[in-house]
């Protein structure tokens, strides 16, 4: 199987580096062909130098498109290159590289769609503040309210699924704070969805990309589209 | 309606006709957008000619005043053009974001050859 690991990231200059030798470690111990790219989401500070430099796998993005954009190029580059599997996972080191081949597993088993879920089985210390969590419950409710089917961490950016999410991915993925929304859809489109347990740990450096003062307008937007994509998708495949 | 009034707004309309067929050969207004200002004028030209019709038809919808019925549908055509504006915006996004995609997809595939050579 040809696996390739998406690896946004925009403004990672501290952890680029730490994030893609994590990466290159598991490519020896792996019997499948792991490949990955990075895609720098047109970064203001050195991360694309330090990728250069490192001779790292990188598509630079010629203009600055925000998380979704940055990863359905992700996912877009792998239909491009026939990978049988694209996870995503995020360049600011707060994924942990070994759940990678769980995820792997699961989709050789006849999973279309793994995520990689901090709540499902507690692993981590790391899980979120909570006001956070109380904002992933109700994203979480509300998904099974319109899917029937429980998502327990619906925001994780840690997930990966096989040729046809690739499909589906390319050529439609949201740009902004994409995660609910891309996963209500590919549940619409009846495709097998499953959550495994991981850790995640806190980010080393910089800031998270969403903002508290944010955090009430982007719950009311993600609402929305979680009720909007599950009523577009209802009867159609 | 007092004569000179009717003679100014029509040299207003007039202007403003020009100024919409100048921008479009200008090709700073395509054709789709510049036809439904000339259609707008249009109906303002008609208005300002024969007044009557207006306050005919505001009575008939059972406005008190006509200049309410104006503000009405003044609204609401704001309102439909700003709306279709944010659809036009976001049709642009994603087509910008497709190009700066496939750009930079095409970009790095070509640099990879030329090191190779």
């Amino acid at each position: 199987m040809k696996v390739l690991i998406i690896i946004p990231a925009y403004n990672e200059a501290l952890n680029i580096e730490k994030t893609v030798r994590k990466i290159k470690n598991i490519q020896k111990s792996s019997e499948d062909i792991i490949d990955y790219v990075v895609i720098n989401d047109g970064s203001t500070d050195d991360t694309l130098e330090i990728c250069r430099k490192n001779n790292f796998k990188v598509i630079p993005l010629i203009e600055n498109l925000g998380i979704g954009g940055a990863v359905q190029t992700g996912y877009k580059y792998a239909l491009i290159h026939n990978y049988d599997i694209a996870i995503q996972f995020d360049g600011d080191g707060q994924h942990d590289e070994k759940y990678i081949k769980n995820i792997i597993e699961e989709i050789k088993t006849g999973n279309d769609f793994v995520i990689g879920s901090r709540f499902v089985k507690k692993l981590s210390k790391f899980t979120s503040t909570g006001t956070r969590r109380l904002g992933i419950k109700f994203l979480s409710f509300l998904i099974k309210l319109c899917t029937k089917k429980k998502i327990y961490d619906p925001t994780s950016g840690f997930r990966g699924g096989n040729r046809e999410v690739i499909k589906i991915f390319s050529k439609h993925y949201p740009v902004e704070y994409p995660e609910p929304e891309s996963t209500v859809c590919i549940i619409k489109k009846k495709l097998k969805v499953k959550e495994i347990p991981v850790e995640m740990h806190e980010r080393e450096f910089g800031t998270s990309s969403i903002k508290p003062l944010k955090s009430i307008y982007y719950m009311f937007s993600v609402s929305i589209a979680i009720i909007v994509t599950s009523i577009w998708k209802r009867g159609k495949k | 309606m007092d004569f000179t009034l009717k003679i100014f707004l029509l040299l207003i309309l007039l202007f403003q006709f020009i100024l919409i067929v100048k921008t479009i050969r200008r090709k700073k207004l395509s054709m789709k957008y510049g036809s439904f200002w000339i259609f707008l004028l249009i109906i303002m030209a008609i208005v300002v000619i024969f007044p009557n019709i207006l306050f005919k038809l505001s009575n008939l919808f059972g406005f008190e005043v006509a200049s309410n019925m104006i503000f009405l549908i003044g609204f609401f055509f704001l309102f439909y053009i700003i709306f279709i504006l944010t659809t036009s915006i976001s049709i642009q996004n994603e087509k910008i974001k497709l190009l700066i995609q496939e750009i930079s997809i095409l970009k790095e595939s070509v640099d990879k050859d030329g090191k190779k050579d």
